[in-house]
Formats: structure tokens, sequence, C-alpha cells
């Protein structure tokens, strides 16, 4: 099985900076995926060398099964939307559309045809004659789209292509491509560092870190069964609390605070961890139904939100945590200043090590119940 | 209210008489020019297009218009490509030379012409290069390359790199992207600049005065001639024409790009082209 676009091993340095360090990823064809990290963490790198405006130090790129190494750009058949569009400001909409078309030395009517269809994907009828500079953003982009798609690329690469709008336009654009990549079955790659677009929009994430990529996966995937501290605290909101381990059992780790959760990653009694909670998996317990990880603390802020109400509390052990819970019709549910407790599920902790005092050890069963 | 309105009222009559006190000259030398007395007496005594006439029937005058021409549009074409050379060469340099690049353009703006032109001089006649229209030629072409390559720069600096690399994309060749996207983001300040060294060309006295030799006459030099030895309107005629076409081009020159010619103004007194750059 191969991916219509992949990467395998890729090197990508810039002078002493590593850009991208061993990088392999594969797209299957259809696909949408994205590339999310902060800048600097190599997603645009990525999307650069897909379409042919870097080459890697080392490494393999690949389309469509064939190697691209040493491929122009203008000979990959891949399209590209820019962050700032980088729409050609001399000519009109139907031209910019019609540019890779003639590139493609197609003429005449069949130009204006194509030109037409994509004009009526993206609803640009009524601009076609416009210059550039006469478009909203939100147009100037579905023109971006509409000179891409005209071609008929094998793969579209979007460089975080909504960074520039505002909220609304963002969703109602969003929309638009999701809509976009059901309608064309087309291999979609995004770039962004939003990570909530990120999860809504995309089949599979690629979170990248420092050139790395860390984990590569559905977005549920990376919501509930994250890989590392990472993704844990990148994707969606969690609460991290820091700790120590004191044993380890059947991948349960017990903490020095008392606190059970399972371990996400090999991790040995006696070393810092992270015990990390996603806010909707705390509840709170009345004192004489406390059994495990009780979390004490204070009610610093109720946030009511409809079906969910949100606290931050002030926790007895240091640091703060939030939870989003249900919002119950009868009860006001636990006010500011009140003093409540909180726990949660042990399958719901995720442990990981803490950087810098990662140890490796055997993760077995035996070999855990040989430290306890 | 009432002191602010009497405010604009005196501001708009100073602007006003700035303007006048700008033109009437060129005003009074078009007036005479179709004056039908031989001389510039007042009052006038009637209107004619005499004068041009005469203008056309001159052959030295028209000779004189000739070597103009001979000058200028050369100037105008090596200026442009020059401009363009370093337009480009400068994105790609470093900071230094860009600096520096940034502070020698526009020193033929800044020292007086004369100067110039005696260095100029000297220089060429170090060289043991004869004094000709080739001389006058690359008098005119450093005259005129500060204000070109100021014109290309700012253009360039609007320059999107991205759409480099959005032809590409989209299947175009290298010489599509020059042809189809480079060359027509450029043509209104390559335009402009052509034309600007053009008229910077045309207009030049001093530069043309000092390296010319005996037997190449500018028409400027050739007008500056006969005031010294036949004074008539005719000169008027002609000079009025020659401050036409001038004020024909620069109007050309600010529709082309209004904004570029701005910034290069401002660039001009500010004495740097990297700093100038507008976003589109």
């Amino acid at each position: 099985m191969t991916g219509i676009v992949e990467l395998h091993n890729v090197e990508k340095s810039f002078g002493d900076f590593r850009a991208l360090r061993g990088v392999t990823l594969e797209i299957e064809e259809g696909e949408f995926v994205s590339l999310l990290g902060p800048s600097g963490c190599g997603k645009t790198t990525s999307l650069r060398l897909i379409a042919g405006f870097e080459s890697p130090s080392s490494g393999d790129v690949r389309i469509d099964g064939r190697s691209v190494i040493g491929l122009r750009a203008d000979k990959r058949g891949v399209g590209i939307v820019f962050q700032n569009y980088a729409l050609f400001a001399h000519m009109n909409v139907f031209e910019n559309i019609a540019f890779g078309l003639r590139a493609r030395r197609e003429r005449g009517a069949g130009v204006a045809a194509r030109v037409r269809e994509m004009l009526e994907l993206m609803e640009l009828q009524e601009v076609e004659r416009r210059r550039v500079h006469e478009l909203s953003g939100g147009q100037q982009q579905r023109v971006a789209l509409a000179r891409a798609l005209a071609i008929r690329p094998r793969v579209l690469l979007l460089d975080e292509p909504l960074g520039a709008l505002d909220k609304k336009l963002r969703e109602q654009m969003q929309s638009v491509l999701m809509d976009l990549h059901r309608q064309l079955g087309m291999t979609m790659v995004y770039v962004t560092h939003d990570q909530e677009e990120a999860l809504s929009m995309s089949q599979r994430v690629a979170v990248m870190r420092q050139g790395e990529l860390v984990q590569y996966d559905t977005p549920s995937a990376l919501y509930y069964d994250p890989g590392s501290l990472y993704v844990c605290e990148f994707v969606g909101r969690t609460n991290v609390l820091y700790d120590r381990v004191a044993s380890v059992e059947h991948g349960i780790v017990r903490t020095d605070t008392g606190l059970l959760a399972a371990a996400r990653e090999p991790v040995a009694a006696g070393s810092a961890c992270a015990v990390c909670i996603r806010p909707e998996r705390l509840e709170l317990v009345a004192e004489d139904k406390l059994r495990q990880n009780a979390l004490r603390g204070v009610v610093l802020e109720r946030i009511f939100l409809g079906q969910t109400t949100n606290y931050v509390i002030e926790l007895e052990r240091g640091g703060r945590l939030e939870a989003s819970l249900f919002s119950d019709a009868d009860r006001e549910g636990a006010s500011p200043g009140q003093s409540v407790a909180l726990s949660f599920a042990p399958e719901y902790g995720h442990v990981f090590a803490r950087q810098g005092s990662v140890e490796v050890v055997d993760h077995s069963p035996a070999a855990a119940a040989a430290v306890i | 209210m009432g002191a602010t309105r009497i405010g604009s009222i005196a501001g708009q009559a100073y602007l006003w008489l700035v303007i006048a006190f700008l033109f009437a000259p060129a005003l009074v030398l078009v007036a005479f020019s179709f004056n039908t007395s031989p001389f510039f007496n007042l009052p006038f005594t009637g209107v004619t297009t005499h004068w041009f006439g005469v203008v056309f029937h001159n052959p030295a005058m028209i000779s004189a218009l000739e070597n103009s021409l001979k000058v200028a549009v050369p100037t105008a074409l090596i200026a442009t490509a020059i401009g363009l050379m370093t337009a480009l060469g400068l994105r790609g340099a470093s900071r230094w030379l860009r600096r520096g690049v940034d502070a020698a353009v526009p020193l033929p703006l800044l020292v007086p012409g004369m100067i110039w032109s005696i260095a100029l001089l000297i220089l060429f006649t170090r060289l043991n290069i004869r004094s000709s229209v080739w001389t006058v030629l690359a008098g005119h072409v450093l005259l005129a390359l500060p204000f070109v390559v100021l014109l290309i720069t700012t253009r360039l600096g609007n320059f999107q790199r991205d759409w480099e690399e959005a032809a590409a994309s989209l299947g175009a060749s290298r010489l599509m992207f020059v042809r189809r996207v480079f060359v027509p983001h450029m043509a209104p300040a390559l335009a402009a600049g052509a034309l600007m060294a053009f008229t910077i060309s045309f207009n030049d006295f001093i530069v043309a005065f000092f390296l010319t030799g005996g037997g190449f006459t500018t028409l400027p030099i050739y007008i500056y001639s006969l005031v010294r030895w036949q004074s008539d309107p005719s000169i008027s005629a002609a000079s009025s024409l020659i401050f036409v076409f001038a004020l024909a081009s620069f109007l050309v020159v600010a529709k082309l790009q209004g904004r570029e010619v701005k910034a290069a103004g401002r660039a001009a007194f500010a004495g740097g082209t990297s700093n100038t750059k507008e976003q589109e």
C-alpha cells in the first residue's frame, strides 16, 4: 500500500538549522491531512518539499509512487494555495484562473469552459472581470483555490490559507474547503498552527515539533490516545498535574500523591511524571463517595456555557484545574468560593514521563510487579 | 468654526500664490510665443502661430532636435536597463552592499550638475576621450540613473516573491513567468523610468554644455546660443514646445505609477531606496 504523497526519512537543513529531522509521512489518495504545529516546526518546509520549492538534504519525496527529487515544481502537477494567496495583481479573476491552463498550452474555448466551471464551483461568477485588489479577503481566497484547482492537480497543498481571514470568514471557508474535499475527492494537505482547525477538518493530523513528526493519527486518536505529553497538551484542552511515580502495575501508575492513572509511555518508579486529565473527564464527587483520585480545592470561577459549565478550581495541592461538567437544570452546581472534591477514572488520566528525566525501563507487567 | 474657515481660505490663497509663482515664468514664455511682435515687449500686439512655423523651418533647430533625440533615446534605454539590473542585483545583495548602493545612487541628485560636468570633463580628458555624442550620453545616463533606479527598485519591492512559486506550481516555465508575470508587473516602472530618463536628457543643458564637442549641439544648447545672438519669439515658441512636452511626459509618468513616483521622490530626499518599499 503506497500513498499518493510520501516523505521517506526526509532531512532538510538551512545552514545550521535543521528544519526537518527524519520525517516519514504517507498521505493516501483522497485524504485530507493536516500538518499541525507551532511556527518553526517544519510543517511549511514539508509542504514546500512536496510542492518542489525546496529539495530535501536527504531522504526521498514521492508522488504517485515515483521519486520527485530533482523534478521542478512546474512539472509536478501539484496545486498550492498560499497564505497571502499570491494572486497575480495585474490580472483579473478570469486571467488568474486561466493562468495554469495557458501554461499547459490549452487555448480558446477549452480554457474559458474550465475557468467558468471553476468560477461556478467557487461562486465567483459575478467578479469574473474584476481586478484582484477589488475583491474581499474571502473572494481572494476563493480565487486562489479556483486557480489551483483549475489545473486538476493530483494533490492540493494549502499553506495556512485562512490565516488572514477573520473568525466568521474562517469558519465559512473551512466548510467551503470540506465541501470541496467531499465533492472532488481530492487529496488535500493543509498546513496550520490552529489545532481546532486541524481536528475539525482533517481525516488525519500530523503533529510536528522542532522538525520531527511527533504523531500521525486521526483527530480522535490524537485526542483520546495522545502518544506524548506534547501532543496531549497541544491537541485539545488538558490539565497537567506534575507528580512522581511511586509504582507501576499493569500499566497503571500510582503517584506519590496517590493518584492512579494509565501510563502512556514507559515510566520508572521514582521518576518525575505528568498526569494529564481532559476537563470533561473530571467529576464533582461528594466527600463520602470519594474513593480514588481525590482532587480537593476551591472553586475560583464558574462559567455557564449552556450544555456544559466550566469550573476553574484552585487545588489544595497547588495549581489550577479546569473542569467541564454537564450543566444540571435542577442544581446550581458548585459556586465560587466553595470547597469541592473532584475525581477521575484511572483510565482517563494519562501519565507521561517529564521531559529531561526520561528513563527507559522494562514496561512488562512482570517487571512492573518486580518494582512493587 | 469661522476662524478655521478663514484659515482655510487663507491657506488656499497661499497655495494658489505659490502655484502662480512657480508657473508664471513658463506662462509668460508661452504667451510671448504667440505674440506677433518680434520683440519681447508689452503690450501684446496680436496673436499668431508664426513663430512655431519659424521653429520648424529652421534647419539648425531641427538638427539640434535630432541631436537631442540621438542622446535622449539611448539614455532612456541604457538607464532603464542598468536600473533594472541594479534593482534585481540588489535583491539578493548583502545589507552592506545595499546600503552602499542606497547611499551612492542619489549622489548625482545632490551634487550640483556643474560639478558633475566638470568632474566628468576632467575624467574624459585624462582618459583621452574626446567630447562627442558618447560623452554626453554617459553624462546623461549618470544624471538619469538615480531616478530610474529609485522607480524600479520601488516597483520591484512590491513584487511578491510568492508569485514566482505560484507561477511554477501552476506549471509555468521560467520564460512564461518572466513574460506573463514579471514583465507586466514591472512594465509601468520601466516605462516611467525610460520616459523620465528621456526627459532628463532632453531637458539637460549643463552636462551637454560641458561635454559636447563643438560639432554636437543639443536643443537646449542651440536655444541658449539663440538667446545670445538673435533674440526673437521663435525661442519662446521652441521653449514652449519643450515645456509642454516635459509637462506631458511628467503627467504620463505620474499616471503610470503615482505611488512609485511619490515614493521615489521621498527616497530621493531621504537618500535611500530600500526603505521606501510600499505595499500594494
